[in-house]
């Protein structure tokens, strides 16, 4: 069997978007701030000509484009509507009427971006597009879309150490909600460092980042995404690498066995989902499963990394995985396959690939709310470890100065639930997941001491 | 509504971005400086056991110290071996093999990378044998001593054994090799050397495209340089040259400056020094650990006792805190962390108000249940 690669598929985004330009051709009101905070960033778009060379731009953007129609080769000038590997669509104007005109690549000749030319003022005048105009052809660029073609604000949110104790979807629904102060349409990198982990974080991870694909743009940017952090990477419609990245071996296991039956079954499932929402081919992510799972590659003659044709059998030029071995990509190979939509070491380079003239951060508090985690995770397995020393051993010199050494530091131990509960459950040395447990001994100290004060009073 | 200027700007900005394309980004590889002048030379080693001598902690110091003197070009010294007669004579010292700290060693290369990226740098490898071979990959121009190996990488393979599911096996080997073969992504080394470099069942052979080497997941190759399933490839200075994979065998930085095309040059010795200061400096206070947990557990019962093996603990703390790898090498080598001496310290204070409140200067064994560090409570050889 074969699959496309599917990408670049910015489906939520994408449906965001339009919804929006939809709203502007229903009322004028729909143009006043709140909208147009609402439409804070178009979508890129990428297309490829049938000589091979690529047009990279944007939905909204005012393009001249030379293409075949029918024998003779033909000039239009119109707005993206939508653009990919296959297909370009143009609205035009003509005779004071806008028609949507769709484009093949393999018809395309030429494309021209013609953005300055139409925004810029001439004469005094206004520019050739108003907000009128646009709200009465349901057009995006317009003075509106000014703010539509904002550069986002970026938010970064480095994800490090074992999945559901270091890296968790609390923290990524809350650099969400950071994001959606500035309305929907911010760029969200997730800077990944992760050997994996707990597979039920996995599944929290899963939710949080279909919800938050549909708000904002969510890229990876691959240290590690080992396991479960590979899982959720492939949630992302761009994943970037550093050179030093790796991502992959997604084999779920218990003990010392991989699951198998059902389970598996439902886990390459999941897996494969998880891979086609981030515009992928299913086969890619399920090679990462078991070994079975095979994969293998081609890119058609004349075609792009774009268009790699994946097979889950060894039929491809390019071999991936095979009944032996178990997939995970570093940078080259990725990005050969189309896998990655970039390598990148630093910010800077991030920002070439994400298509940015700068790399300007909203605001650290993506960082500050990954530093905050990572210490208070820290202080958590440091005090928990000293407080289950002074509870074998408490400091007193009789028995009820003991005892309430004892108590003292379970009642510490128990408030340490409420601040950092993987730190007390996942992190050696492991405590119970159920914290009436330590209630439950705390009621028995308490209950103890109080008699013993009672016998000695 | 924006205003036109505004509009204008933003658009122009976006056809800005537009122009860039959006690939992968060549390995970072500074032209060298000028021949026509002595250029400054700063040299930066990396000498002795992965995990303890080579350690975050020198090279902060060191990268602040080569953004201050600016040099024109830097040479990375790479002589970390784990073991020097590793096929029969097993007359190494285990103490100074290679720690697995693969994370910390990928973040000390992008730190050298990325932080001095305004300078050419130079990998010349004088030996490598175990987890330094993942630094020798990780600079694109390698050089090599002609007594120089460039050995061990199936260390790495071996982190991802003893699994017997196969699904489990192929995962942990996939995730290992993967994050090893980033190191020579990183120095824009191909993947089909990486997996036979790391990889027992991987052949590799090499042909030569005009100066350019092509590495062969094969033995198709006009250079067969692995034909073997059932070992990793390990190159010394001879092949590493003949096959392109190294730029040259320089033994002595002269010769090496020579090769690199200068006559004269000007040594910058500081990034040297401060290399050594460290090294010597957690190497004592390693030594200096040791005694002062020997001599903790030959102190007086009693609180004068207490008093003494907690002053001896608290110095040890104090020796890790200063050089994290003293407490690196102490838990390899004794199980000793410096939590469990700081709980060890809080025991001994609970011990000495117990044996201050009851009067008892005798102190030991009273209340609960105090180990001590000579009470075999803490685990590990001592």
């Amino acid at each position: 069997m074969i699959t496309r690669n599917s990408r670049p598929s910015r489906s939520f985004f994408s449906q965001l978007l339009l919804g929006s330009v939809l709203a502007a051709c229903v009322s004028a009101s729909a143009l006043s701030a709140p909208l147009s905070s609402m439409t804070s960033a178009a979508p890129p778009v990428s297309v490829k000509l049938k000589s091979g060379a690529q047009f990279k731009g944007e939905v909204g953007e005012r393009v001249r484009v030379k293409c075949m129609q029918g024998a003779a080769e033909t000039t239009l000038e119109g707005t993206i509507v939508k653009g990919d590997a296959k297909v370009l669509v143009l609205a035009v104007d003509k005779n004071g009427k806008t028609s949507n005109v769709t484009i093949l690549a393999f018809d395309l000749r030429s494309i021209e971006s013609l953005a300055a030319a139409t925004t810029t003022p001439t004469g005094g005048k206004p520019a050739p597009s108003t907000a009128a105009s646009a709200d009465a052809k349901g057009l995006a660029p317009t003075a509106t879309s000014a703010t539509a073609r904002a550069i986002p604000n970026i938010f970064v949110l480095p994800l490090e150490g074992t999945v559901g104790i270091g890296m968790r979807h609390e923290e990524i629904e809350q650099i969400g909600k950071e994001a959606d102060k500035m309305g929907p349409g911010q760029l969200i990198v997730l800077l990944i460092d992760s050997p994996g982990g707990l597979v039920i974080e996995g599944d929290r991870i899963h939710e949080t980042m279909k919800e938050l694909k549909k708000r904002h743009r969510v890229v990876a940017w691959i240290k590690r995404a080992i396991s479960a952090a590979a899982f959720t990477s492939l949630h992302c419609d761009e994943i970037y690498f550093m050179r030093v990245g790796a991502l992959g071996s997604i084999t779920m296991f218990s003990g010392q066995t991989a699951i198998s039956g059902n389970e598996l079954v439902a886990w390459l499932d999941k897996v494969g989902e998880a891979t086609e929402i981030g515009g992928r081919s299913a086969y890619i992510g399920r090679a990462m499963v078991t070994n079975p799972e095979l994969l293998s590659y081609d890119i058609p003659e004349g075609y792009t990394r774009q268009d790699t044709v994946f097979y889950n059998t060894m039929q491809g030029k390019y071999k991936l995985s095979n009944e032996l071995e178990n997939l995970t990509f570093n940078a080259d190979n990725a990005w050969h396959c189309g896998f990655s939509d970039g390598t990148a070491d630093t910010v800077e380079e991030l920002a070439v690939c994400l298509q940015l003239t700068e790399w300007k951060e909203a605001s650290d508090v993506g960082r500050k709310i990954h530093e905050n985690w990572q210490k208070l995770l820290k202080d958590c397995v440091e005090q928990k470890t000293k407080l289950l020393a002074d509870l074998e051993n408490p400091a007193g010199s009789d028995d009820a100065a003991m005892l309430g050494a004892r108590i003292k530091a379970l009642t510490e131990l128990i408030r340490w639930y409420d601040r950092c509960k993987p730190g007390m459950v996942y992190e050696a040395p492991n405590l119970p997941e159920d914290v009436d447990l330590l209630k439950k001994q705390l009621a028995e100290f308490k209950k103890a001491l109080g008699q013993m004060k009672k016998r000695g009073a | 509504m924006q205003s036109p200027r505004i509009l204008a700007a933003l658009l122009a900005l976006s056809t800005v971005a537009c122009a860039f394309a959006q690939t992968a980004s060549e390995v970072n590889r500074k032209a060298f400086p000028s021949t026509l002048s002595a250029p400054k030379v700063y040299v930066i080693p990396m000498h002795g056991q992965m995990g303890t001598d080579i350690h975050p902690q020198p090279y902060k110091l060191i990268i602040a110290d080569a953004k201050k003197a600016k040099p024109d070009l830097i040479i990375i010294e790479l002589k970390s071996a784990d073991i020097d007669n590793n096929f029969y004579l097993k007359n190494d010292d285990q103490k100074e093999a290679g720690q697995v700290h693969m994370e910390e060693y990928r973040d000390l290369v992008k730190s050298l990378r990325e932080e001095l990226r305004d300078v050419p740098q130079v990998m010349w490898i004088q030996d490598s044998v175990g987890f330094g071979s993942l630094m020798a990959f990780a600079w694109p121009d390698m050089y090599m001593t002609s007594d120089a190996r460039l050995w061990g990488l199936q260390n790495v393979a071996k982190l991802a054994g003893g699994w017997s599911d196969p699904d489990v096996a192929a995962k942990m080997l996939a995730a290992w090799t993967g994050i090893g073969k980033g190191f020579l992504q990183q120095g824009g080394y191909p993947l089909e050397l990486g997996d036979a470099m790391l990889l027992p069942e991987k052949t590799l052979s090499v042909k030569f495209e005009g100066r350019d080497s092509v590495w062969l997941p094969n033995t198709s190759g006009v250079w067969t340089v692995d034909s073997s399933k059932e070992a990793t490839v390990n190159f010394n200075a001879t092949t590493a040259e003949d096959t392109g994979l190294a730029d040259g065998v320089a033994d002595s930085l002269d010769d090496l400056m020579f090769l690199l095309g200068y006559r004269e040059f000007e040594n910058v010795e500081s990034g040297r020094a401060i290399f050594t200061d460290y090294t010597e400096g957690w190497r004592k206070a390693y030594d200096r650990c040791v005694e002062w947990l020997e001599s903790a557990q030959s102190v007086d019962e009693g609180i004068k006792g207490f008093g003494q093996r907690k002053s001896l603990f608290e110095k040890v703390i104090s020796a890790m805190k200063q050089y994290p790898a003293v407490e690196r090498r102490l838990q390899r080598e004794m199980g000793v962390t410096r939590l469990q001496l700081e709980i060890e310290v809080g025991n001994i204070k609970k011990e000495i108000a117990r044996s201050k409140n009851t009067g008892d200067n005798n102190g030991g064994g009273g209340g609960g249940n105090s180990r001590g560090l000579g009470g075999g409570g803490m685990g590990g050889k001592r």
